[in-house]
């Protein structure tokens, strides 16, 4: 780290009688590589470094965050966060104060990385990448356009708060994403394949090339030839990003802290409630190894922790940053995120997913007489209000007599989450986790996984 | 504070001693301004300012490209040289011809750029916010988030091909959702200028729209519908199938669903857009785009007819057309990371030009359909045109006259099927995110109910 004393700066914050500040310092650097059509369609590599100031007075909150990292700017930022603190305060219908409960806490976590991908020569990798594309492109002739997206970065963190808290830590993610387009007479069809984590470049170099670059190439040829999906309240085995979905966006945008202390949440005062079939364990995590939205700490220096939302079918508690957790009069759960040093810190998802259970997969499917399989989900929306599910899947099958059939194209799901949990009556011990960005409020991007387990439920099937 | 004609001087300057072929700089100057509310009260404000630079290198036709904050000199040199690194590592892109050439732009435009808001005092910002929670908050709404938000920025683009050119531009952005019962309002406003965003306005529509949700029931069973769209939603709708259809490099690549289909009917005759960087309410408004090109207003579709495409330098190239002055980098909600990013072929804002009816005519010539007030999230598969939306809140049309207000509930279709079935363009537009759309009524949807 440069030198940038944030220490001081966060003791001029107490001199100017803040009840609570934090000082959070990022240094990011990314690296991406876009294949398209086997050509180099771009490489970016980007560099950005900022400080963000947080201070609490007067029970309300002011932010300011700079890249001018001179000691000077420092100093006007915390006043200026002061001032900004001061003006909502004033606007405030009723002044709470806010003992956050902020343990000091000193450690430093370095990058978990077998390889670090700085060690890699960028020709190493660029070679690898057309390999890749050469391998999805020249699956077969109706592919019109191949992309392979190559991408890198590594988050370094300060973060000091009044409390005496000093801790410095690293966050590694890689991810490489096929999207394969196939088009035949005047039918168009994509499909995309994702790998994800928070690791290093052994995520990649451990790959078979011929196995992960047929997969997005594959499914685009045959979507060509699907079929139009059924329609109607249909029996669902959802795949991982579609059990996924259903996770996050609904029962685990409900379940973050924020939701909770104002009652907007459908799961507000859940907690001792069965809210699904017994069969359901549903948990957020940001300590899972190597997964694509774990975290030493959250951005408020507390430490990720794994909690339990769902336990067999009864609810049991939400997530929460350092103020819901104050609010609730509960510990915070390290739940309180913000994209990057110019964005707000609030209540956010890490890893979200169904436990397994006690199924194969193809047991499911030979114990379903009728119904589909849904999988690779393309969108999904958050509802907290209403608790409704909505989540397009790129693709699925038929299922008759326990067996698949016709590969079906495109087709929402939907429903009311909490009908579709309880009629849950079969979870995979097949077990995976999907990488991406989730936004609260369409936007404040961070990165998280969903997934999980297959479930099998009752699920409203229409759109294809 | 370094002015950012120096630093993209400078960065012209190092670049051009070390023998590149070409070099340009785009270095960006942001601020933002944020007031949150949370639970009816303001949670929080803030301040966030940047400066960014982006430097493209290119030797002979590798190109490289570099991106970070700026507070010092080293930055500049550390951003060129290491763009200038990734160009000497990159295999040779084939399709690369060059950066586009300079050509004058008038410096005295002021389009998309308000001082009013540039120099509004964050108290005004608080109390706006203030003021839209007093008027939605009524007969027990209350609201549950709220967003207002004020970007302003200037950013400077220089090349060693004559480019020189920096434009400034402002931004308002407001969103708010609101709870009563099990039922939820939003309301989203948009512009450049303060002066077209008033909060009571917005607090009262948030109003309407929650007492719309709160007595809305579910709807049930299948019918094919007409259905009119409002234009937050329909935004949504058209940036994800129009704004992809049109896009150069997508036309290129034949992702697009229109690929060689300029000059052919793409749309009912009723619908006319246009490609219009001289909105004065626009986010993208502007005189130049990203790669420092004059932008120029254009018939996208001109009645149903697709007339034109948009494209950066680099696919304009590709397609031996040229840029039509739509590289942007910009975002239509925050620009925070203009910089980090290579121009791309996107539209700046597109204008839908207005029918002859209103939006009460249109619907007293519905037998059967459903007016949209606000779906999940009004996303169109730009690929195949596919969708199915589910619909949070809307209202039956019945023989001509509004009805029951319906929730939970699908409207399925093919949104480019949808262009060519247009029944009616209503007279009233206005601007989400960067399309100003009137409300648009569409035939032979499925609204399929739960």
């Amino acid at each position: 780290m440069e030198n940038i004393d944030i220490q001081q700066a966060v003791e001029y914050a107490k001199e100017l009688g803040v009840e609570f500040a934090d000082i959070r310092y990022e240094q990011r650097s990314f690296l991406s590589i876009q294949i398209v059509n086997g050509s180099i369609r771009s490489i970016n590599n980007a560099l950005k470094n900022g400080i963000s100031i947080r201070v609490l007075k007067d029970g309300a909150w002011g932010y300011t965050s700079t890249t001018n990292l001179s000691r000077e700017q420092l100093k006007k930022s915390i006043e200026h966060a002061v001032t900004l603190a001061k003006i909502s305060s004033e606007k405030l219908s009723t002044k709470k104060k806010l003992e956050l409960p902020v343990k000091s806490i000193t450690k430093k976590v370095s990058a978990d990385m077998k390889i670090n991908p700085a060690d890699i020569s960028l020709e190493e990798k660029i070679k690898y990448l057309l390999e890749l594309d050469d391998i999805q492109r020249k699956y077969d002739a109706r592919i019109i356009n191949s992309n392979v997206r190559y991408t890198e970065s590594l988050l370094r963190v300060q973060l000091v708060n009044t409390s005496g808290s000093l801790l410095e830590w690293e966050e590694p993610r890689i991810s490489l994403v096929f999207v394969t387009f196939a088009k035949e007479n005047e039918k168009l069809q994509y499909a995309y394949h994702p790998i994800t984590g928070s690791a290093g470049y052994e995520l990649v170099n451990q790959l078979d090339p011929s196995d992960v670059g047929i997969i997005a190439a594959r499914d685009a040829v045959n979507l060509l030839s699907a079929k139009k999906p059924p329609s109607g309240s249909l029996t669902v085995i959802a795949d991982p990003s579609i059990s996924g979905l259903l996770a996050h966006e609904v029962m685990g945008h409900a379940s973050e802290g924020d939701e909770i202390v104002k009652r907007r949440s459908f799961l507000t005062d859940a907690v001792g409630k069965i809210v699904a079939s017994e069969l359901i364990t549903m948990v957020d995590d940001g300590t899972i190894k190597g997964a694509y939205g774990s975290i030493p700490f959250d951005s408020e220096g507390t430490p990720s922790s794994r909690t339990v939302i769902i336990e067999k079918g009864v609810y049991k508690g939400y997530m929460h940053n350092l103020e819901t957790a104050t609010i609730m009069g509960v510990e915070p759960t390290g739940n309180g995120r913000a994209q990057d040093f110019n964005r707000r810190v609030w209540v956010r998802m890490t890893n979200t997913f169904f436990e397994s259970g006690d199924w194969d997969l193809d047991e499911i499917i030979s114990d379903t007489k009728e119904g589909i399989l849904a999988m690779k989900a393309i969108s999904g929306m958050e509802d907290p209000v209403g608790g409704g599910f909505e989540s397009r899947a790129l693709m699925g099958y038929t299922i008759e007599n326990g067996e698949k059939k016709d590969l079906i194209r495109s087709f929402t799901l939907t429903g009311n989450a909490l009908e579709i949990l309880k009629t849950v009556d079969a979870v995979s011990k097949d077990f995976k986790l999907d990488g991406g960005f989730c936004g609260k409020g369409e936007e404040d991007w961070v990165p998280v996984t969903t997934g999980g387990a297959y479930l099998r439920a009752k699920i409203i099937v229409g759109g294809g | 504070m370094m002015e950012l004609s120096d630093i993209v001087n400078k960065a012209i300057q190092i670049g051009e001693k070390k023998n590149i072929t070409q070099i340009e700089a785009y270095a960006f100057r942001g601020r933002m301004r944020n007031v949150y509310v949370e639970n009816s009260d303001i949670h929080l404000t803030t301040n966030n300012s940047w400066v960014g630079l982006g430097v493209k290198s290119v030797l002979d036709k590798r190109v490289g490209f570099m991106s970070g904050v700026v507070s010092s000199d080293n930055d500049i040199e550390k951003l060129v040289d290491g763009s200038i690194s990734l160009a000497k590592l990159s295999p040779e892109d084939k399709e690369f011809v060059s950066l586009p050439t300079g050509k004058k732009v008038s410096s005295s435009s002021t389009i998309g750029f308000d001082k009013e808001l540039l120099n509004l005092p964050i108290e005004e910002l608080v109390s706006f916010a203030k003021t839209i929670v007093n008027h939605a908050e009524k007969d027990g709404i209350k609201v549950m988030n709220g967003l207002v938000r004020i970007n302003d920025y200037t950013f400077h683009v220089v090349n060693s091909l004559g480019v020189d050119a920096t434009h400034s531009g402002t931004f308002m952005f407001v969103h708010y959702s609101t709870k009563i019962e099990k039922s939820e309002g939003v309301e989203k406003a948009y512009s450049a200028r303060f002066k077209d965003l008033d909060p009571v306005a917005i607090g009262e529509e948030l109003y309407r729209k929650t007492m719309l949700a709160l007595n809305a029931k579910p709807f049930k069973g299948t019918k094919t519908v007409t259905a009119i769209i409002k234009p937050v939603e329909l935004e949504g709708m058209i940036n994800s199938s129009i704004s992809v259809a049109v896009n150069g490099e997508h036309v290129n690549k034949k992702r697009s669903p229109w690929v060689g289909k300029l000059n052919q009917a793409v749309a009912s005759d009723l619908l006319t857009i246009k490609d219009n960087p001289s909105l004065p309410e626009g986010p993208r408004s502007s005189p130049i785009d990203d790669e420092g090109v004059p932008t120029k207003e254009k018939a996208l579709i001109e009645k149903g007819i697709l007339k034109s495409y948009v494209f950066d330098s680099y696919n304009g190239n590709i397609a031996k057309v040229g840029s039509t002055g739509n590289g942007f980098r910009r975002g239509t909600r925050s620009i925070e990371d203009a910089y980090q990013s290579q121009a791309t072929c996107r539209p700046s804002n597109l204008e839908i030009i207005p029918g002859n009816k209103t939006l009460d005519q249109l619907i007293s010539e519905v037998k059967f359909g459903v007016i949209i007030e606000k779906f999940a999230a009004p996303n169109v598969d730009g690929i195949t045109g596919n969708f199915g939306l589910e619909i949070r809140s809307a209202v039956l049309i019945e023989n001509g006259e509004l009805t029951q207000p319906i929730k939970h509930a699908l409207l399925i279709g093919n949104f480019y099927k949808g262009l060519m079935s247009i029944f009616g363009v209503a007279k009233e537009a206005r601007l989400a995110e960067n399309v100003k759309t009137p409300a648009i009524g569409f035939e032979g949807f499925q609204l399929v109910g739960k």
